[in-house]
């Protein structure tokens, strides 16, 4: 924004020279209204993110939403003001803000939607969008502002996320520089002008003051119901007494999304559903139970045995029960199970626990150490850990557990929040690297402890009561520094005898397989020590057998591992079994673990959270690397391994392997299409000038004032074709009748006849043609195409550049 | 926006020679023009497109003024314009001490018979040639504004009607020219257009040191009367009934408008100058045998015209006309579907 100089000393002088100009568009401002409003219909989107149904549908609206008024904005720059099309604007803008409403109408028939009132922020975040398009003018302009701040504050109120928040404070940083700029020009204008602006519109302002009075009186004076019922058929929004809209975000009184709670248990809150009183809860032997079927009770062998005095058998203090017992060990030779569809579908109902973050993600409930060819058993051995510190954050507390805190490839922090349905067990399911536990309001460290098996727990209750959530904080492990060296180096002498028991304890091999040896050294041949080992195993395990949770192992079968390696099928505990066993003929200490597995799929994006169920029940391995540090394994074909912590280079790396390997996949399809978009691009000019000679042909078939525009269109096409386009504020004849001087007598004939009748056409008095006329027309048209090429238009060119 | 190359420039005028030799034998006036258009091709050699400009802005009524460097033949060409008319010629030699009523005239006392009488001044004349108008002072050549803009001058209350073909063709010095009074804007814009002659071309000169040859400087032939001043009139009403689309009107207003949101113009075309670039547009098509008027003939005439009247903070007027021109959009397509 320039001043220019004021002479304050003659005024006269310098408002002559400061004259406004009306006409003149500014740029910057018009594109500043349109930034605001596509801001704000940026905030909407995100905003509408947290409840769609189908982000691509979502994505793929919002995105035409958008470039429409850009596209139309361009348009209006590029073209004089005074075209014709730009009076359509107010139809152009009530059309597009309209809209939503016809494509939510579509949307609904194919299944997906938006609540009704993200479908008015719709429209609204149109006409907002429009009316910045149309910001030429300036009563549009301030429009386009209101209705952007407008749409900023709904988004801000209906959205969750802080994306939404960031999105507003950046629409709040262009507000303020927009008001400026306005301000500014204002203030240049009425300077100039010799004027004087009333700041403020007073009879708008007066008349916008009593609506507003009247509409509070309204509100207040007038009583509830009646209010409501006035104002309930222009306000349609979720929930109700009488009806309810299935795409509704939330719900009060009776909405669907409550309902819902009734099937489905996605809701929490004060919610008279007898849901969760009746469901019984299954324990973690129970829920193992379920999904690979009851162990097979070993049999029974004689074995010679000398009897002991009676005063040497110690009685047990407390007879173990057999749930706990049974708890305690994890067989895996077991019967086989039977899941009629019926079964499935009740048990999905009764969801496990939720889980609010980054899916999908392994759950540890239960590990395991010892393995004698059949069944995993915990020795009972507790880790050292250090201990629980408590910490007050935004005062929440935190309960940091430090485990795995001083490994150097664990990094980042991911949060994740668990909501507790139908567990039974005091044992928090805990991700990876678990650092942190914080509960609501359980500010004692007491609550918290670990087993023996080392998983987190809270020891003072018998199992985590219903509807807790619970919020997590973990880390992830950086492989690529366990990739590059072995990090048995850090193991206290691997193959030593002085190894501490821990390590021994989860090196134990169940017996002297062979087998197993030969396998582990095939398998790892060529491959150095550490890591890429370990990864060798797995990826042999995944690549090379089959999950098949029907396969069970014979009941006398003494050594699972052999007889799965034979099959080369099995349930997935099969797979974790066989890698740890394989990793410990290694020397990986490993062990076995047992828990959940949120499944991607299960992701409800209306809710924003995964469901866990009974049949997500999961059994995996993990490998020490440190006396510490475990790092979970997924050798099971069909489940994401965990997560590994990349830095920005990695996962870009990463990507480009992805679009690497596709390419080399679609090799043969890219090679087609880029030969045949490559004969395509080469032979433009040629199907694009056929394809107007037969547009034109077309569009002037029976007309010779038709053709003869459509051949002065032609040759405005071929010109534009050879980078020689006619600038729009040059005429016709000036512009193609510079082809003369390259042309032979006949053909300039021909292109002079041409302009000279077009111009009768377009600017004379309407005339008609004797039919000679018309003979000739056609004659000279063909002349045209045949002999006004591409071609002549790139002499013309080259001679202007000479 | 993109500069005219020059070879198209070179083939607008190729071109336009081609248009111009077009048959124009449905106009019983063309001999007149073409009359005229020999006689003054005859007085200046060499420069057929300032003639065809002179010829236009006289077939559309308007006032000329010829602004160049002292000897490039801009008195020869008025003298010419204004003896090839015909009709009552006049001339004025405007010095400093040159007085208004020496250009109106003036009431006399005659002593015999006890009575004033009105004495005519040059300005009743046919054409009236305003030799250095700007050596005048400008009360002076205020005294032109009445008879340049209505036809008539009022002299003690009495109003006097002008010839109906009155036609003032000035010369002037450029301002920069020692003893000048710059015009004054009001006086400027009663101009049609401002044509510069410039230097001819070597083969000019040459031909005109070859017809120079035995010739007494005083005796230098001048044309003799090509037309009537009353066939002259029939000429410029025939001129004003060249057809204009709308499409065309509309682009003339936007270059209006155009020169008026300018920052460096600070008096932008005036509606009677857009009355006057109408008329010598629709004069420009008329002398290249069309009945009606394209965005060649406005933009072709544009400088002539709108130099005379923009006023501002701008080096080069050229410059702003090509700048004006390139900043609004020809009609070509919108122009027939908005018929």
């Amino acid at each position: 924004m320039t001043t220019g100089t004021t002479d304050l000393g003659s005024p006269g002088s310098s408002l002559v020279r400061m004259r406004p100009r009306q006409g003149q568009r500014c740029q910057a401002t018009e594109s500043g209204t349109l930034w605001l409003a596509t801001l704000a219909s940026f905030a909407l989107t995100a905003a509408r993110i947290e409840s769609t149904e189908s982000l691509p549908w979502l994505l793929s609206t919002a995105t035409v939403y958008l470039c429409g008024p850009w596209l139309f904005w361009l348009w209006l720059w590029c073209v004089s003001p005074l075209h014709r099309l730009t009076s359509s604007g107010p139809l152009v803008a009530i059309v597009w803000t309209v809209s939503p409403l016809l494509v939510e109408a579509v949307s609904r028939r194919l299944g997906v939607g938006d609540a009704p009132e993200l479908v008015f922020l719709m429209c609204l975040q149109n006409a907002a969008l429009m009316a910045a398009a149309l910001s030429q003018r300036h009563h549009w302009q301030q429009l386009a502002c209101l209705l952007s701040a407008f749409l900023a504050l709904c988004a801000v109120v209906i959205g969750t996320m802080p994306k939404v928040y960031v999105l507003a404070g950046l629409f709040g940083v262009l507000m303020l520089w927009w008001l400026m700029t306005r301000y500014w020009e204002r203030v240049q204008k009425t300077v100039a002008a010799d004027r004087t602006d009333r700041c403020l519109p007073m009879r708008s302002s007066i008349l916008l003051a009593v609506l507003l009075i009247a509409l509070v009186l309204l509100a207040t004076l007038g009583s509830t119901s009646a209010s409501t019922y006035v104002l309930r058929g222009f306000m349609p929004s979720s929930g109700g007494d009488r009806w309810s809209d299935q795409h509704a975000r939330s719900g009060v009184g009776d909405g669907d999304a409550m309902v819902a709670a009734q099937d489905e248990a996605m809701s929490f809150g004060p919610v008279e559903s007898e849901l969760f009183l009746d469901s019984d809860m299954p324990s973690l032997y129970d829920v193992a139970n379920d999904m690979y079927g009851e162990p097979v009770k070993p049999l029974k062998k004689q074995r010679r045995a000398i009897a002991l005095a009676s005063g040497n058998v110690r009685e047990p203090e407390s007879q173990v029960s057999k749930t706990e017992r049974s708890g305690r060990e994890f067989s895996t030779v077991r019967q086989k199970v039977t899941r009629p569809q019926e079964q499935l579908e009740d048990r999905s109902a009764a969801a496990m626990l939720y889980v609010v973050g980054r899916v999908p993600m392994h759950l540890a409930l239960e590990r395991f150490d010892l393995f004698d060819g059949r069944t995993w058993d915990r020795s009972g051995e507790s880790e050292l850990h250090p201990p629980l510190r408590l910490e007050t954050e935004n005062g929440k507390p935190w309960a940091y557990l430090q485990r795995g805190g001083g490994s150097a490839i664990l990094r980042g922090t991911q949060s994740h929040a668990l909501k507790i349905i139908n567990l039974k067990t005091n044992r928090i399911p805990s991700p990876p690297h678990l650092t942190a536990v914080h509960v609501d309001k359980v500010d004692q460290l007491d609550f918290f402890g670990w087993t023996d098996d080392s998983v987190v727990q809270m020891p003072m209750q018998e199992h985590i009561p219903q509807l807790t959530v619970m919020h997590l904080r973990s880390q992830g492990a950086a492989l690529q520094a366990l990739r590059d060296g072995d990090f048995t180096a850090n193991l206290p002498s691997v193959g030593g005898l002085e190894r501490p028991a821990w390590m021994a304890r989860h090196l134990i091999l169940p017996a002297d397989g062979k087998a197993i040896h030969f396998l582990a050294s095939q398998w790892t041949r060529d491959i150095p020590r550490g890591w890429r080992q370990v990864e060798s195993v797995v990826s042999r395990l995944r690549s090379d057998f089959v999950l098949d949770p029907d396969s069970i192992v014979p009941e006398g079968c003494q050594d699972v591992v052999e007889h799965f390696l034979e099959a080369r099928r099995g349930p997935d505990y099969l797979f974790a079994t066989t890698a740890a066993v394989l990793l410990r003929e290694l020397g990986y200490p490993t062990r076995l673990v047992s828990g959940f597995y949120a499944r991607e799929e299960r992701y409800s994006r209306r809710a924003g959270q995964t469901t866990v169920l009974g049949q997500d029940v999961h059994v995996w391995a993990e490998v020490a690397i440190d006396g510490r540090t475990w790092i979970p394994i997924e050798p099971t074909p069909g489940y994401e391994p965990p997560r590994e912590a990349l830095t920005w280079v990695q996962q870009f790396s990463l990507a480009l392997n992805h679009i690497r390997r596709w390419c080399v996949q679609q090799a043969g399809w890219l090679l087609a299409a880029a030969v045949a978009i490559g004969m395509l691009w080469g032979t433009r000019l040629v199907w694009l000038d056929w394809s107007f000679i037969v547009l034109g042909r077309l569009a002037g078939f029976g007309n010779p004032i038709r053709q003869v525009l459509w051949t002065v269109r032609l040759l405005e096409w071929r010109a534009r074709l050879a980078g020689y386009r006619r600038p729009q504020t040059e005429t016709i004849s000036r512009w193609h009748g510079s082809l003369l001087l390259g042309l032979p007598r006949d053909v300039a004939t021909s292109l002079q006849s041409i302009l000279r009748c077009a111009e009768r056409i377009l600017y004379g008095l309407p005339t008609s043609l004797a039919p000679e006329q018309r003979t000739e027309i056609a004659r000279t048209r063909s002349v045209i195409e045949r002999h006004v090429g591409i071609a002549c238009y790139r002499h013309a060119l080259l001679r202007c550049r000479v | 926006m993109t500069q005219l190359p020059s070879c198209l420039s070179t083939a607008m005028n190729n071109e336009l020679q081609i248009v111009k030799s077009e048959s124009t034998s449905q106009c019983h006036h063309q001999a007149a023009i073409d009359g005229l258009r020999t006689a003054l091709n005859a007085a200046l050699i060499g420069k057929s497109d300032v003639v065809e400009l002179v010829l236009a802005c006289l077939l559309a009524r308007g006032h000329l003024l010829f602004d160049d460097l002292p000897g490039l033949g801009k008195t020869t060409l008025a003298k010419a314009v204004a003896y090839a008319v015909g009709g009552k010629f006049a001339r004025i030699q405007c010095t400093p001490d040159l007085l208004p009523g020496d250009i109106t005239g003036f009431n006399i006392f005659n002593q015999r018979t006890r009575e004033f009488e009105f004495r005519e001044g040059p300005v009743f004349s046919d054409v009236l040639l305003a030799d250095e108008i700007n050596r005048a002072t400008p009360r002076t050549q205020s005294a032109l504004f009445e008879a340049m803009a209505e036809r008539q001058v009022t002299i003690d209350s009495a109003t006097f009607r002008l010839s109906p073909s009155f036609f003032v063709i000035a010369t002037q010095n450029p301002v920069e020219s020692h003893g000048a009074y710059p015009l004054p804007e009001a006086q400027l814009d009663r101009f049609a257009m401002k044509l510069r002659i410039g230097y001819p071309d070597p083969q000019s000169e040459l031909a005109m040191l070859a017809a120079n040859v035995g010739c007494q400087p005083v005796t230098l032939p001048m044309p003799r009367a090509v037309i009537e001043p009353s066939q002259l009139q029939q000429l410029q009403q025939h001129v004003s009934a060249v057809s204009l689309a709308p499409c065309v009107q509309q682009y003339l207003v936007d270059l209006a408008a155009a020169t008026r949101n300018r920052r460096d113009v600070t008096l932008g075309l005036s509606p009677r100058g857009l009355l006057i670039w109408q008329r010598v547009a629709q004069a420009h098509a008329h002398l290249q045998g069309r009945d009606f008027v394209i965005p060649d003939d406005v933009q072709h005439v544009a400088l002539p015209v709108l130099e005379v009247r923009l006023a501002g903070d701008f080096e080069s007027s050229r410059q702003v006309v090509q700048e004006v021109l390139q900043s609004v959009e020809v009609p070509v397509f919108t122009g027939r579907k908005s018929r």
